[in-house]
């Protein structure tokens, strides 16, 4: 398109450098010619002139006039002397003296005559002193008688004036015809210097009329290119979709194109005229074309790409947005003069608004699914939870009978898959919420994590016949600060998901460090090699994505979610971490995580001195329970009053200030989300003032999110207790605060207390190797049952109060749980038999119910592993 | 009426002499008293001897006048001339032809037309700078032109028919 206007352009700069040079060289040829016209002209004039005055013929008449008047003379004179004494004759003498002195005196007198010899010479003989004319005049001037004495002299005289006049004609004519044949010569040079300029000019003015043919050519060619030019602008201009209007300097509308006549809803005539700011307007510019001239010199930033977003208002008074950019020009006479570019933008603005719309819905419909996965978690974990503390408390605290027993153990370990489900789902959508920032750091030791999931997961790879190992714990730092949970999430997922998929085969989990900023940091590459079964190249990339596995069929075979590798991704990011995998289908896996995480400082570990005081130390307290939940509630309080405190029970925030500022209650447990009043409006009203102003406030919550701590102790709780709310951790908190305890530091407490492992899979391992799988099992089952056995019998003593006979007992089944690695079980019974030494009542039953709490935990775990525990306690009872 | 015989000189010169007879009104031409300067002859009304009006100076001085000044080619100096206009010459005798043959005293002679006579050019001058002139001054008279008040003056034919010492004019059809 630009070439068109490239081609004018560029014709229309030749013409003019070409018309400057023609302007200067037809200005010097013209004045040279001029110059040379005027010259010959001059010269031609004067030598016409000169012809004109100078009658070459009539000075030749006058010359031989004065040889015949001189004979006329002689004759006078021969025909007096020859009739001596007529006067007639004496007069005809006087009358040819007259006329020869008359005629003589003309040419003497003549300007054409004076150098001729005629006038120079002959004037000595008859005009100089003493000549003729001195000599004769008195003679024929007197009288007869005198003139006739003198005739014969001068008869004589006269012959010799005759003859003398006769010869300076002659001479003077010869003089006269060279004189003419050089002023003829002259002349014709004149005339052919005058007929070489007239040529000249002719030639002249032949170039002259091709330069201007050639010229005309050129304007022809160049007002073609102009016209095409201006024509094509027209017809950009007229078929831009764009508004384009031009005004003067003044802001006067002088035209506009047909997209403008559109916008404005006005026709090209009634547009002419109209001022700029009755067409467009701008909030809180009086001048919109001043105040967009103006930005666009000083480039503000207003200008999106140097437009400017306005009001554009039509005939008919209403209004349309648009975008509007200036170009200054330059009209046909200089003047200046503005032509805007309008766009109108309301589809645009239009479009934006619905993107926005549904932007503002989808992320209004995140926002929802957030609270819907949030309320859900909390629906759903309030009644897991409150099933788990069922089980647990029927298990503990009724006597079942063996199917019971197995049965409620069914119960209590499905309802710890559900809730780890629950949890799954509840992480992955808090991870991809990308709060993950708000993790709590801590500083721990990644071998430790390693080999504490090792551990832990060593049943299910035995139970798939899975060796698991661990490599290159050396290199690693002792500790680091790190969302610990994360970390562990990542290598959780990784490792389960690894024995998830081998078969008889291997897992390593390599951990390779590499400090890192002077050792500030490291770099540590957590690599889980399995020999499993392994992924295609084409599925490397999907495997992280949710609810992915590879197919149906696959899917059925392995249980889980799909959710482990997602969350294992997302956990490693959240760290700033990655996640790789190289696979061979039908060799296995490597998974490698990287990251890289600072280095702990070595501080005294604190842990000691804020240990919390003993369950058995825990006087009985007077503890308000705040729950809406009637399940939950009553859990609470069972839990509660079977540690010997005394519960009083509220549904809600305002039941709860009520009757807080009422009883002075040892400690509150809250809920926190509760209708009418939730648990922290009700913890700021009892901070406020009451009795209970200042006993330890413990939120319960199913929402264990860190980043809610600081609204929970903002509102003035003490500390707060994840719900499913285990024996443990209930009763950990409540030795913490049980004597006015302030809390130290913040801190969360891992849904999952896992105090010791169930199993030791060192010793369990090793058995199985020495003594054989059978015989473990064998093993297992009669020990289990007889951990059954033991507990109804130290329910019995322990309630008779043969605390002694009961630690025995324990002790005896204590130990062959410890030969065995039943770690779990050793420990819980180890600390029965402690309680029992002492003669506690109320630890003793602690210990007791940790017992029945470890039990299902290790029959869950041992099958886990692979033994049939002759399948069921109930069955093999 | 003279056109009646056109080819016939002689009976011309009758035509004239009827047309003469034919004006009695006409004061008769005084008898030159002094020097005969100039005579007229030919196609005139007026005669004072045989087919000829003849004239003195002072006869023509006694002729109303006209005069200027101008320079000549056979003159030195601007030169003040005074004579009688040609034209009011030849009403005074009647003339009624179409060209006047000048005659000067050496026979020369030149053919003016009776077109070319305005009323004030050429006179027929007898004085130059209020001087009468001689015959061997180019006189005593000339017919001259006022060459310097205008082209028309100066041209060959006018330069032609400014003839000194006239002696003769001769009126013809």
């Amino acid at each position: 398109m630009s070439k068109f206007f490239d081609e004018a352009l560029e014709e229309s700069r030749l013409t003019r450098a070409a018309v400057r040079v023609r302007h200067v060289l037809l200005g010097f040829t013209v004045a040279i010619t001029l110059g040379a016209m005027g010259y010959v002209f001059v010269k031609i004039d004067r030598e016409l002139d000169r012809s004109a005055t100078v009658n070459s013929d009539n000075v030749t008449w006058t010359l031989a006039q004065v040889e015949v008047d001189a004979l006329k003379l002689q004759r006078a004179v021969v025909a007096a002397s020859e009739r001596p004494g007529d006067p007639k004759a004496l007069d005809d003498v006087r009358l040819a003296f007259d006329i020869f002195y008359s005629r003589f005196n003309i040419v003497s007198r003549s300007d054409q005559m004076k150098d001729l010899p005629v006038t120079l010479e002959l004037r000595k003989t008859l005009w100089s002193e003493d000549a003729f004319f001195d000599r004769v005049t008195p003679l024929i001037d007197g009288d007869d008688a005198a003139l006739s004495a003198a005739l014969p002299a001068l008869r004589q005289e006269v012959a010799r004036v005759a003859d003398e006049s006769r010869a300076k004609v002659v001479a003077s004519l010869q003089t006269l015809m060279e004189g003419g044949d050089s002023r003829r010569n002259e002349l014709r040079r004149s005339l052919q210097v005058f007929a070489s300029a007239a040529l000249g000019l002719l030639g002249l003015m032949a170039g002259l009329s091709v330069v201007i043919i050639l010229q005309n050519r050129a304007q022809s060619r160049r007002s073609e290119t102009t016209e095409r030019a201006v024509h094509n602008l027209r017809a950009t201009i007229e078929s831009s979709l764009d508004a384009i209007i031009i005004s003067d300097a003044l802001g006067q509308i002088t035209d506009c194109n047909a997209a403008a006549e559109t916008i404005f809803g006005r026709s090209r005539d009634s547009a002419r005229g109209v001022r700029f700011a009755q067409l467009l307007s701008r909030e809180g510019h009086e001048d919109p074309l001043a105040s967009l001239h103006q930005m666009m010199r000083t480039g503000s930033p207003e200008l999106q790409d140097g437009r400017l977003q306005m009001t554009a208002t039509r005939a008919d008074a209403s209004r349309v947005p648009v975008e509007v950019a200036l170009t200054e020009a330059k009209g046909a006479s200089g003047e200046p003069m503005f032509i805007a570019f309008i766009r109108d933008i309301s589809e645009r603005i239009e479009r934006e608004e619905s993107l926005r719309k549904a932007r503002n819905d989808a992320l209004k419909g995140e926002e929802a699914k957030s609270r819907f996965l949030a309320v859900m978690s909390h629906e759903m974990r309030t009644p897991l939870n409150g099933l788990i503390a069922a089980t647990e408390l029927l298990q503990s605290s009724t006597d079942l009978d063996q199917r019971q027993s197995w049965l409620s153990e069914i119960v209590l370990s499905c309802g710890w898959a559900a809730l780890d489900q629950v949890n799954n789902v509840l992480e992955l959508t808090r991870l991809g919420s990308d709060q993950s920032a708000s993790y709590q750091l801590s500083d721990f030791s990644p071998a430790q994590v390693i080999r504490d999931l090792i551990l832990q997961n060593q049943p299910h790879a035995a139970k798939r016949g899975n060796v698991l190992q661990f490599e290159g714990a050396d290199t690693a730092p002792d500790k680091v600060t790190a969302p610990r949970q994360l970390f562990l999430r990542v290598l959780y997922n990784l490792i389960g998901n690894a024995i998830k998929f081998t078969d008889a085969g291997n897992v390593t989990i390599r951990l390779s460090a590499t400090p890192r900023d002077h050792g500030t940091k490291t770099h540590l590459s957590v690599a889980v090699i399995d020999t499993g079964i392994g992924i295609a190249e084409g599925d490397l990339e999907r495997i992280f994505h949710n609810f992915e596995t590879l197919d149906a069929s696959y899917a059925r075979m392995r249980e889980g979610t799909g959710l482990g590798l997602g969350i294992a991704k997302l956990s490693a990011e959240a760290m700033g971490g990655t996640i790789r995998v190289t696979s061979a289908l039908g060799k296995g896996s490597t998974f490698t995580f990287d990251v890289t995480l600072p280095v702990a400082v070595e501080a005294e570990d604190s842990a000691a001195q804020n240990a919390p005081m003993a369950d058995d130390d825990v006087p009985a307290l007077n503890i308000l329970v705040v729950e809406d939940n009637p399940i939950n509630s009553l859990l609470l309080t069972e839990m509660l009053r079977l540690r010997g405190h005394t519960v009083t029970t509220a549904i809600d925030g305002i039941e709860a200030v009520d009757h807080a500022a009422r009883t002075p209650f040892d400690m509150i447990l809250t809920d926190i989300s509760m209708p009418r009043m939730d648990g922290l409006e009700a913890t700021r009203r009892i901070r406020r003032e009451g009795v209970c102003r200042k006993v330890p406030i413990i939120g319960v919550t199913a929402n264990a999110s860190p980043e809610k701590m600081p609204e929970f102790l903002g509102a003035g709780m003490t500390d707060v207790l994840v719900k499913p709310i285990t024996r443990a951790a209930l009763m950990a908190i409540i030795a913490t605060y049980a004597r006015g305890a302030t809390r130290n530091r913040p801190r969360t407490i891992d849904p999952v207390a896992t105090a010791v492992p169930f199993l030791n899979p060192d010793v369990f391992n090793e058995t199985i190797e020495e003594m054989g799988r059978d015989f473990v099992e064998r093993i297992a089952d009669r020990l289990l049952h007889e951990t059954e056995s033991v507990i109804v019998q130290l329910t019995d003593l322990g309630a008779a109060g043969a605390y002694e006979d009961a630690g025995k007992a324990a002790h005896k089944t204590a130990g062959a749980a410890a030969a065995i690695g039943l770690s779990g079980l050793h420990s819980a019974l180890s600390g029965y038999e402690r309680a029992a030494q002492a003669k506690d009542g109320k630890s003793t039953a602690a210990a007791l119910a940790e017992v029945r709490r470890v039990l299902p935990g290790t029959v869950a775990e041992l099958r886990a592993r692979g033994l049939a525990l002759a399948l069921t306690r109930a069955a093999a009872e | 009426m003279c056109f009646l015989f056109p080819t016939a000189g002689r009976l011309a010169a009758a035509c004239v002499l009827a047309v003469a007879m034919s004006l009695p009104a006409r004061a008769e031409l005084a008898q030159p008293t002094g020097e005969q300067v100039l005579k007229i002859d030919g196609a005139i009304a007026q005669t004072n001897s045989e087919g000829a009006a003849l004239f003195d100076l002072e006869m023509l001085q006694a002729l109303p006048a006209g005069e200027f000044a101008t320079t000549t080619q056979w003159t030195e100096g601007e030169k003040v001339f005074k004579g009688v206009p040609l034209k009011a010459l030849l009403q005074s005798v009647g003339a009624s032809g179409s060209t006047i043959t000048a005659t000067a005293l050496n026979n020369y002679s030149v053919d003016i037309p009776m077109d070319a006579l305005k009323d004030d050019a050429p006179i027929v001058a007898y004085s130059i700078d209020g001087e009468t002139f001689s015959r061997r001054d180019k006189g005593p008279l000339w017919i001259v032109f006022p060459y310097d008040s205008g082209a028309e003056y100066q041209t060959e034919l006018v330069y032609g028919w400014s003839i000194w010492q006239l002696a003769t004019l001769t009126v013809s059809e």
